[in-house]
């Protein structure tokens, strides 16, 4: 069997991962960063395929067309919601226009199509889009075709983002072996390293807040058996939400109505919000600069901003999490103090203010040693050894996160499978027709804890024929409900006296049929073959940004280490970079890196060396620590 | 003691005969994971000899993990579709097991409905009362809520009376085997217990009784 690879689908990035040598492995590229952002461009002038990742934001930065970012918000939402969030947020890119038939169901995004027109893109078509990038990844770095994989979704997913999830996999030419929880993922490499050390045992939370989503789930787990007690999550609340009140803010003090910022503009903001918000994880203060285009110049600004200040602004956002986290506790029928640890999961998790809460919600101070970006792949690859055949003492006993049910007389909810059952499971009920000679009797399946259908997630309708003709109440129709280990559902409806049976894959009308997945993947990814001149400017590009991030940093951490003739040659190296990447001469990219790489020279040699001092100076106190 | 009647079950893989009454996991020839029979009693799925009203809760909860490590569809990756299907079959029937017995209205219409009690019909005197009970219940939120309540109330009551009726059957050889005065009393009780369960549930107080539609 080959080997299987493991995928943390992420909002703002992803991971894959491998199990080598008996260990969970991220796999890096050639600068030794794991994390690929979950970014996707389509440029005006691409015929086919599309820029992801590090290189989607250099595409959007060189050249006219759309970047499509956190779309994991979208999968299996509808039209409704995905406006809802441009409206009330960052908008960071524009609805196709006319909307698909059933457009509750299906989101889509305008992308320019390449001949100067536009087309509609599904957020699963994006999700596939990064999957295949990170599955080219895992091809080059282990030299062989990979095809399986286990995917990661947040445990609040309902059926339809999970099934949408699925279908960006099968987009990407992967089989889906198994979607695995974020928070249960998380857990097992947790878990299990711990459990090599001889520890571990008992009953945690996991506190999973990444860039979009916000899961929180009880496990117990005992020699190599992890078993989810109960889940609870926000799939609409993540590091994302702390960054738009900071780009609010930015682009209102350039003149920019926040409300109708374009597309580009609002990326350039956003970015600047995140580099202040993550160099206020250390610093008390930070005055972050960036450009951002503002009519036809592209404008200096800066971004001025205590962490008191952050705090304030991200504080109600934070309090979210405490909902869920008790939630999760009632159903689990337990209190903070029967926990034997609580588990910093996500990159957010990293901000002060969300470590402070965790603390005080539950009473103790967090395990924030799982790496929080890279954990959630690590346990991913665990399970895909596992289901490739892998011999590992594991098992992994996870709960549906939403109740199930189906809409009976008077659009009430008649739940078949309460929240937090354990997967797979099955549960049956008899409904009685309610008039003589009913011949046919229709079904709307739904997902949520609301009382009502209407307010519950709609997953399917559909209509069983053949009902023998009897009185009202006489004919007996029994409803199963299947829900498997992926937690997606099938739904049996059989009409008792005769056997009629109709059966339904609940499969929300967006998710793609297997025609529909052939057409996408003809036509997408096997004709990408970009100019290879045009791909290798990019990734030059790529290069001098990290490098103009990195010289930022140091010069905003460790500026006082170099003098003025030595800070003005760096500046004058810095402005011909942004010049030369502007451009689409590639040797004058890579000159311009050149030159930035000798101006910063001095500087790089001094935080070394300042480094290996501070080093130095921690190993003499351990050493004289009795 | 008698054991209960066997239910022919063959292997999926080699054709072999087992008694599924028992709720074997591993074919006896070829070691192959075998199907699950669809009578099998959830208290033989969990490890338990003879059906029996009063149940450790933990010890149940310790079998179900157990029987999960040794099942679970995981556990069989490199094996044949046939068999991967059949372990899918044993851990779906396991999880059902446990949910319906891990609340005692549930165990004990298990029990009377195995040993061919009929589902008694509600008395006059019960049903009056509870059509007052509904009538008080279309007041206000206040009334409805205090209906709830009564009808929680006298939910508890009975399942102590069922407890009480039930209990010392769990030591007599072949009591849940064939019907008795006791079981048709618990049967009288069951029903009275079901629609006082349906009368919480359709004023929005939550179920008492997970299987409430099932059968």
């Amino acid at each position: 069997m080959a080997r299987g690879i493991g995928i943390d689908l992420g909002t703002t990035y992803s991971l894959v991962a491998v199990v080598r040598d008996g260990k969970p492995e991220v796999l890096r590229d050639e600068h030794g960063e794991g994390r690929v952002p979950s970014a996707v461009f389509f440029g005006e002038d691409m015929a086919a395929g599309a820029l992801v990742g590090f290189e989607a934001f250099a595409g959007e930065r060189a050249k006219p067309g759309a970047l499509l970012t956190s779309t994991k918000r979208f999968m299996g939402r509808g039209r409704s919601v995905a406006q809802a969030v441009l409206d009330h947020g960052a908008r960071t890119f524009r609805l196709w226009p006319a909307p698909a038939v059933d457009a509750e169901r299906l989101v889509q995004f305008a992308v320019p199509d390449g001949e100067g027109g536009e087309r509609p893109c599904t957020p699963v078509e994006a999700a596939a889009y990064v999957l295949k990038a990170l599955k080219d990844r895992a091809e080059a770095e282990l030299g062989e075709e990979v095809s399986d994989a286990v995917i990661t979704v947040p445990a609040y997913f309902d059926d339809a983002q999970r099934q949408a999830t699925r279908d960006a996999g099968r987009l990407a030419g992967l089989r889906v072996l198994r979607l695995v929880a974020e928070p249960t993922a998380a857990a097992v490499a947790y878990g299990l390293d711990k459990e090599a050390e001889g520890r571990g045992q008992g009953t945690y939370a996991v506190f999973d807040l990444g860039g979009g989503t916000f899961d929180v789930s009880v496990l117990e787990f005992d020699r190599g058996l992890f078993r989810v007690r109960a889940t609870a999550g926000d799939t609409a609340l993540g590091g994302d939400d702390f960054d738009w009140p900071l780009a609010e803010r930015l682009l209102g003090a350039a003149g920019v109505d926040p409300a109708a910022a374009l597309p580009h503009q609002t990326h350039q903001a956003l970015a600047i919000a995140r580099r202040a918000k993550e160099a206020l994880t250390d610093l008390d203060h930070v005055d972050v600069e960036g450009v951002l285009a503002v009519g036809d110049e592209e404008r200096a600004v800066q971004l001025s901003l205590s962490r008191a200040e952050l705090e304030r602004l991200i504080l109600p956002v934070v309090n979210r999490c405490a909902g869920p986290c008790e939630r999760a506790l009632v159903d689990a029928g337990l209190t903070p103090n029967d926990l034997d640890g609580v588990i910093l999961v996500g990159g957010s998790t990293r901000v002060p203010l969300v470590r402070a809460f965790a603390r005080e919600f539950f009473g103790r101070e967090p395990l924030c040693d799982a790496h929080p970006d890279e954990v959630v792949a690590a346990g991913a690859s665990l399970q895909a050894e596992l289901l490739t055949g892998g011999d590992r003492d594991l098992l992994l006993l996870d709960v549906t996160p939403l109740s199930l049910g189906v809409e009976t007389m008077g659009g009430v909810v008649d739940k078949l499978i309460a929240r937090n059952s354990p997967t797979p499971c099955s549960a049956t009920h008899t409904f009685t027709t309610y008039a003589d000679h009913q011949s046919a009797m229709d079904f709307h399946v739904v997902q949520g804890e609301r009382e009502k259908a209407e307010h519950c997630k709609s997953l399917a309708r559909f209509t069983l024929r053949g009902i023998p003709l009897l009185g009202a109440g006489l004919a007996r129709v029994a409803v199963t409900f299947q829900l498997d280990a992926d937690g997606l559902l099938t739904v049996t409806a059989k009409e008792q006296a005769t056997g009629t049976t109709t059966s339904v894959e609940v499969k929300p009308s967006y998710g793609l049929t297997d025609a529909e997945v052939e057409g996408m993947l003809m036509a997408s990814f096997d004709h990408a073959q970009d100019d290879i001149e045009e791909r290798l400017l990019i990734e030059k590009r790529v290069e001098v940004e990290r490098v103009l991030a990195a010289t930022d940093k140091a010069l905003l951490e460790d500026g006082g280490l170099v003098d003025a003739a030595e800070r003005a040659a760096i500046e004058r190296a810095v402005a011909a970079a942004r010049g030369a990447i502007a451009g689409t001469d590639r040797s004058a990219v890579q000159a311009a890196l050149d030159a930035l790489d000798a101006a910063t020279q001095p500087l790089a040699h001094r935080r070394m060396s300042k480094r290996i001092g501070e080093a130095l100076e921690h190993k003499r106190i351990d050493e004289v620590t009795p | 003691m008698s054991r209960p009647a066997s239910l022919p079950l063959a292997c999926r893989v080699c054709g072999a005969d087992h008694d599924g009454s028992t709720a074997p996991i591993a074919c006896v020839a070829c070691g192959a994971v075998l199907p699950v029979h669809p009578q099998v009693s959830p208290f033989a799925l969990l490890g338990l000899a003879r059906p029996r009203f009063h149940v450790d809760d933990s010890a149940l909860d310790r079998a179900w993990l157990e029987r999960s490590r040794r099942v679970h569809p995981d556990r069989f990756a490199r094996k044949s579709d046939a068999e991967r299907r059949c372990a899918a079959e044993q851990v779906a029937a396991l999880n059902d097991a446990k949910r319906a017995l891990s609340v005692p209205y549930d165990r004990a219409l298990w029990l009377v409905q195995r040993a061919g009690v009929p589902l008694a019909t509600l008395g006059p005197a019960w049903l009056t009362e509870l059509m007052e009970l509904r009538e008080r219940a279309e007041g206000d939120d206040a009334d409805k809520q205090r209906v709830i309540d009564e009808a929680r109330a006298r939910f508890a009551e009975r399942l102590a009376t069922l407890d009480a009726v039930l209990g010392p059957l769990d030591d007599i050889d072949d009591a849940y085997a064939t019907p008795s005065a006791a079981l048709r009393r618990a049967a009288a009780l069951l029903a009275e217990l079901k629609t006082l369960a349906r009368l919480v549930d359709d004023l929005g107080g939550g179920k008492l009784i997970a299987t409430l539609d099932e059968r």
